[in-house]
């Protein structure tokens, strides 16, 4: 039997209770026989040796059979089809050689890791059904999940499907981690080795270039063999034109001189076309620079035209202005570092897109670029900006004063459960948008189905979001089988409700039946619009396009779920136009403001209208309207400034200010102010990436051309999605600093470097990379030695799928152990031996009762009782009288005859008691005639009748 | 080899909540997963003429079972990005038909799941199919399937060729897409008679069809009492006469006999063996045993039969209640359903006959 012990240690008082349970016995007077002391130290020693053993953690290991085997199978890019689908197939082959006792499970993994069948008696993989990005591999996330989704017991072994090209985490401390677990790691190599492969390493470009000046793109190509290619150059997406050229094996490098005359933001692409190159995914490589001149900027605007005479007052003020529609709007963090100031007028936050407004949120706080947002009816609050990142970046909150009585909006969502990945998750995103985007005098209501049609909500006023938002987050949808009576509810709730404006929004994948025509007859009827989202349909278009053109909405048919939020806050804000004053007002001034320099108070026009907002609390208010909102507010947000102003620019709002003689002067100094302040780091900067990871590397040197030591340099890294992280660079030499961060993904990383002096931002350098394209494709063959070493460390071997024996199920089989605590069971036992050390100390049993008491066990034990035979009380009684008889004839002396007078006094008492002076003499006489013992019984009987008698007469 | 992938088969599950004068017990098969013998939401089943049992689940995977709920076999549909495979059968021939709703598409697999035969093509038009929701071969061969969404209709093709003979269900004026006959027709069944039923869900009520198309009857309304129906998915009908209506809204079963007349409600909302969470589908075998697909629940729960009179005494057991559906019963069609462009009357005779 194997044991274990928890706490080994504990096993160290094992000597010294023994020696003082010894000492004890030694010492003890305890009257008793050489034997009887010899047995009860024998126990006493046991249940110390138990309660010991109990303290040490004693383990049985109970012995298991049976191998789980997890199989890892690396879906990334570097893995072609074939091999995956091959991978797939040996999975189920070698599940089939597999004992009944084994279990097999399936992960895959790429950039993340997901279990596609946990560990289970049987195994058919017939597809892949998890989904994993593939652009990276990560090894080590595939063996931290399969190392934590092994059952509790049986032996444990991961065999590992993949090129072994990591590019991102850490496999080898990942199987070190394991193998304190019991998991034994196993490799079979994937992948094909690559040959005839040309790749783009890098386009090098200058990061800022003045106007005019003449710099060079170098790029870096790598080939496998001397050939002929084709280099194709591109500049912001238009052709510079092509060029054939020779490669050499291995590094070739080839310069183009450029000049750019104008401001603004410049993308290179590079392209290398081969014959014969199987890998066309790594022929390419983008880059960026910027020509900065007078300061840019840009006003995005839903009325472009209506906003030309803002941009002409900017234009007055030497600033180089572009306007624009929302196609305008900058896609990367990278092009808008060629602005200096963004304007947003009038854009609805659902036509914004969530992904701009973190870019321009992004902008403002880590890149230092300015906003100005002007309002109109799709702005601020009635444009949906409530809950989202430009609310954030603005001086002014949407939520309103409680004191304000304003017409309400209430919208009602059907919600239908989505079959796509993550579909149901989406749409609880989408509920949430629009919970964010309503004002707390809105009400809301969400219906759907749950086994039945039902309110997740009924229509409620948006007071308490949190409420509401923990109901939404929990919500369930199912597969609703018609719209009818879910639209019949919520037309239901919408009817009741007293607010001014009434949405319906549908979402729904399109296969539910349609709702009859009388039912949005009478919803159309009640003046309640609905519109409906269609995402991923499967059922045709064509009931959602009824629902909308019935209902008066909007049908959008969205295949992008990443577009969705957009259009739920876009719908939203159709019950949004609450927050909107159109009434004449003139702008009061209450402070003073660099913004409003040189305009004195009386000066303003009337504005024939605003949005209603709330000030921030850090936000500088210079201009309100005649019920105190906010007209003018900024404030700095991170390292850039941001404005609002409530009103607009244009004729509709502002007729009067577009003949104002200082209209020019507001909007110039406000512009102005909310500039970018210059980049001033004179650093010598170069960023690289390489295998996943980014690497920034500074060079200080002050004016004199001396290095610059001891600086506090910090860098904002920015994904190409708009994630977020600061880096620390630390001093690696003389003047020079440097830091790594990681790069997951493709697309351009823009870090904004900080000089800190004394907390305060001291000066700051805008510089990037790209990441071209994934490195996936960078790798030309498996890496069979990482393989190697990894079955190594894992405990496992390489395996050959080929060969039977290498079948993970069936070598190196090992039986495995369970531990099972003993500890309970040994304190029981200790409790019932102590008992029995206390017994034989102190109980001493002759051999006669030995005897009897071993009969009675006999007989209970074997049920035999002998032959019953009726005891005679005076039998016995005479029996035992004879025995007292016999015992006083042979051991005492002869016995005294009774003598009457040997205790009675001489002389009568003096005081008699009073209970004995009544009972005659005579009786007392007789009394005493009885003998010792007798009149004990005599006396306890009489007690026991009188105190019956007592009993009786309480109760009569 | 296959028997060590073999699985834990039926669990016959002890639970008092589960009462029917028709069924003496319910097991278990299979529970939510992704792997061999488990389900992630099984939402239409098919019975072979050896009692096995086949189910496809939001995977796309047709999964075969025997008779007593062990796992045998299964086979992957390959196209899935548009939406999973729901309504099959068992087909005159005894191979398991298959549809597509996303695809259009008709696909008749043998019992092993090789691929024998593949039908249909996407439209509105007759002899097209437009969103095929469920599927039931009569005793003459004639293959019925539903559709919903661009047209709420059953059509009737023929076994050989698939040609189209008839389509039941006419376009109207009530909605726009025109459901006077039907909104959303997702079960049919083919009674010993050649009668069809069909669970015409969003109307909460089952409307029952000669064998040539001419409305019989219908019986059901909106409703969670005896003889009222909340979204029936899918109907069977035995030997005896008794028809098992799939209750999707209501979770539960409801027998009728075979006067329309409800018998006996089986299960309610739950997860306990017996209890059902929104059931899809439901298959009869030949000894009268009811499989439900307990689609929310990810299993499949197979009723089993009493044995005897039980049936008989069920037969008698009627639920007295019944009454504000008789009415309805005797209702007649408010306009003939058999909607036929092209072919006369003579042609509707279709037991068998070989067409020219």
């Amino acid at each position: 039997m194997k044991v274990q012990f928890t706490n080994p240690h504990f096993l160290w008082l094992l000597p010294m209770v023994w020696a003082w349970a010894t000492w004890l016995a030694r010492k003890s007077d305890v009257q008793a026989g050489g034997w009887r002391r010899a047995t009860a130290l024998s126990v006493r020693m046991l249940v110390l040796l138990l309660v010991v053993l109990a303290l040490a953690g004693l383990q049985w290991m109970r012995p298991l059979e049976g191998v789980n085997v997890f199989f890892l199978l690396d879906r990334s890019e570097s893995i072609p089809s074939p091999q995956q689908e091959a991978a797939r197939k040996y999975v189920n082959a070698a599940s089939k050689e597999k004992k009944k006792t084994d279990k097999a499970g399936v992960l895959v993994f790429g950039t993340d890791a997901a279990i596609e069948i946990s560990a289970s008696s049987a195994v058919d993989v017939q597809k892949i059904n998890a989904v994993v990005p593939t652009d990276r591999t990560d090894v080590g996330a595939a063996i931290r999940l399969g190392t934590a989704a092994f059952p509790e017991t049986g032996q444990k072994r991961i065999v590992l499907l993949s090129d072994g090209n990591e590019n991102f985490g850490d496999a080898m401390a990942a199987v070190l981690a394991a193998r304190p677990l019991g998991v034994t790691v196993d490799v079979i190599p994937l992948g094909v080795q690559r040959s005839n492969d040309v790749s783009v390493q890098k386009l090098a470009l200058p990061n800022r270039v003045k106007k005019g000046q003449t710099f060079e793109t170098r790029i870096f190509i790598n080939s496998d063999n001397a050939q002929r290619a084709t280099l194709r150059l591109y500049r912001n997406d238009q052709p510079l034109g092509e060029q054939k050229v020779e490669l050499n094996e291995g590094k070739n490098l080839f310069t183009f001189p450029q000049t750019l005359s104008e401001n603004g933001f410049y993308g290179y692409n590079v392209f290398v076309d081969t014959a014969g190159d199987r890998l066309p995914q790594n022929n390419q490589a983008s880059s960026f620079t910027h020509v900065r001149g007078d300061p840019n900027v840009l006003i995005l605007s839903a009325e472009p035209s209506a906003d030309q005479t803002l941009a002409m007052a900017l234009r007055s003020a030497k600033l180089e202005v572009k306007v624009g529609g929302i196609e305008a709007m900058p896609r990367t963090l990278a092009e808008i570092q060629s602005y200096d100031t963004i304007f947003v007028s009038n854009i609805a936050a659902g036509d914004l897109g969530e992904e701009a407004m973190k870019l321009l949120e992004s902008a403002v706080r880590d890149f230092g670029v300015g906003l100005v947002c002007v309002g109109g009816d799709q702005a601020y609050a009635a444009g949906g900006y409530r809950g989202t990142p430009l609310e954030t970046t603005l001086p002014v909150n949407m939520e309103l004063d409680s004191k304000k009585v304003l017409p309400s909006g209430a919208v009602a969502l059907v919600m239908h459960g989505m079959e796509f990945m993550d579909g149901n998750q989406i749409a609880i995103g989408c509920a949430l948008g629009v919970l964010d985007a309503l004002g707390p005098q809105d009400e809301m209501g969400v219906v759907l189905w749950d086994g039945k049609d039902d309110w997740l909500f009924p229509m409620t006023k948006v007071g308490d979001k949190r409420a509401l938002g923990k109901k939404i987050a929990g919500m369930n949808q199912g597969d609703l089988p018609t719209f009818q009576n879910v639209m019949t509810m919520a037309h239901e709730g919408l009817k009741k409700s007293t607010a001014n404006l009434k949405h319906m929004i549908i979402f729904s994948d399109g296969d539910p039946a349609a709702p009859s025509q009388q039912l949005m007859h009478s919803i159309v009827g009640d003046r309640i619009t609905v519109s409906t989202v269609l995402i991923a349909g499967h059922a045709g278009p064509e009931t959602m396009q009824w629902i909308a053109d019935q209902g008066r909405g909007r049908f959008h048919n969205v295949n992008n779920p990443g577009q969705l939020p957009q259009i739920f806050i876009k719908e939203a804000a159709v019950i949004l136009k609450s927050a909107i004053f159109e009434e004449p007002f003139k702008p009061k001034v209450t402070a003073a403001s660099e913004l409003i320099r040189g305009i004195a108070a009386a000066e303003y026009p009337n504005l024939r209208g605003y949005v209603c907002t709330t000030p921030k609390t850090r936000a500088e208010i210079p201009l309100i309207s005649d019920k105190g909102d906010p007209v003018l507010a900024h404030w700095q947000y991170g390292l850039g400034r941001a404005v609002a102003f409530t009103s607009d620019a244009k004729a509709k709002w502002a007729r009067e200010w577009l003949d104002w003689q200082k209209y020019r002067q507001f909007w110039a100094q406000t512009a102005q102010w909310s500039l970018r302040r210059l980049e001033n780091a004179d650093f010598a900067t170069e960023v690289s990436i390489d295998r996943g990871e980014g690497h920034i590397s500074v060079e200080a040197l002050d004016p004199g051309g001396d290095y610059r030591n001891f600086l506090n340099l910090q860098t904002v890294v920015v994904s190409p999605t708009g994630e977020r992280q600061t880096v620390r660079l630390e001093q690696t030499g003389p003047g020079r600093y440097e830091a790594r961060f990681p790069t997951k993904q493709v697309g351009s990383y823009l870090l904004n470097l900080m000089e800190i002096k004394d907390g305060q931002l001291a000066a700051s350098q805008v510089v990037g990379a790209s990441v071209n394209y994934s490195p996936e494709f960078s790798a030309p063959e498996p890496n069979i030695n990482f393989l190697n070493r990894l079955a190594e460390a894992g405990g496992g071997r390489l395996l050959d799928p080929q060969k039977p024996a290498d079948n993970p199920f069936l070598h190196e089989r090992k039986k495995t152990y369970q531990p099972q605590d003993l500890w309970e069971w040994l304190l029981k036992f200790a409790v019932i031996l102590f008992t029995l050390d206390i017994g034989v100390r102190r109980v001493h049993i002759d051999r006669e009762e030995w005897l009897k008491a071993t009969q009675n066990l006999r007989r209970i034990i074997f049920f035999w009782h002998g032959k019953p035979r009726p005891v005679d009380a005076d039998e016995s009684l005479a029996a035992l009288l004879a025995r007292r008889e016999h015992v006083r004839t042979t051991h005492t002396a002869r016995p005294v005859e009774p003598a009457p007078d040997l205790f009675r006094p001489h002389k009568a008492a003096s005081i008699a008691e009073p209970a004995r002076a009544s009972v005659p003499q005579s009786k007392q006489e007789q009394a005493e005639e009885i003998p010792a013992a007798d009149k004990a019984v005599a006396t306890t009987t009489g007690r026991l009748l009188e105190a019956k008698r007592k009993a009786q007469r309480r109760q009569e | 080899m296959l028997a060590v992938v073999l699985l834990s088969g039926c669990r016959p599950e002890g639970d008092s909540a589960f009462k029917s004068t028709l069924f003496e017990r319910v097991e278990i098969i299979g529970g939510r997963g992704t792997g061999v013998g488990e389900f992630n939401k099984p939402r239409s089943l098919a019975v072979d003429r050896d009692d096995n049992l086949y189910v496809v689940d939001m995977t796309g995977r047709v999964q075969k079972f025997s008779w007593d709920g062990r796992y045998l076999a299964v086979w992957q549909m390959p196209q899935t990005d548009k939406g999973k495979p729901k309504g099959m059968c068992c087909d005159s021939e005894g191979n398991i038909v298959v549809l597509e709703p996303h695809y259009s598409r008709v696909n008749h697999h043998a019992p092993d799941g090789r691929l024998v035969r593949q039908w249909g093509t996407h439209g509105t038009n007759d002899g097209q199919l437009a969103f095929p929701r469920a599927v039931a071969v009569g005793g003459n061969g004639v293959v019925f399937v539903s559709e919903y969404g661009l047209r709420d209709r059953v059509q009737m093709f023929s076994t050989e060729e698939s040609r189209w003979l008839g389509t039941i269900g006419e376009s109207g004026d009530l909605s726009p897409h025109g459901k006077v006959e039907f909104d959303r027709p997702e079960g049919l069944a083919v009674d010993s008679q050649g009668r069809l039923f069909v669970a015409d869900s969003c109307r909460h009520r089952i409307q029952i069809f000669s064998a040539d198309g001419e409305w019989l009857a219908s019986y059901g309304s909106a409703g969670v009492a005896n003889g009222e129906l909340s979204y029936p998915y899918d109907v069977r009908v035995d030997n005896q006469g008794f028809q098992f209506v799939c209750e999707f809204g209501n979770s539960r079963i409801q027998v009728f006999d075979s006067a329309n007349r409800p018998v006996e409600i089986i299960g309610r909302a739950g997860s306990a063996p017996g209890e059902f969470s929104n059931p899809w589908s439901i298959a009869l075998d030949s000894h009268g045993n009811l499989y439900v697909a307990d689609a929310n629940n990810h299993r499949v729960q197979k009723l089993v039969r009493r044995k005897g009179p039980a049936s008989e005494e069920a037969r008698t057991q009627r639920v007295e209640e019944s009454k504000p559906n008789a009415s309805k019963r005797e209702q007649p069609s408010p306009i003939h359903p058999f909607h036929r462009s092209t072919h006369n009357r003579g042609e509707l005779e279709f037991a068998g006959a070989p067409r020219a």
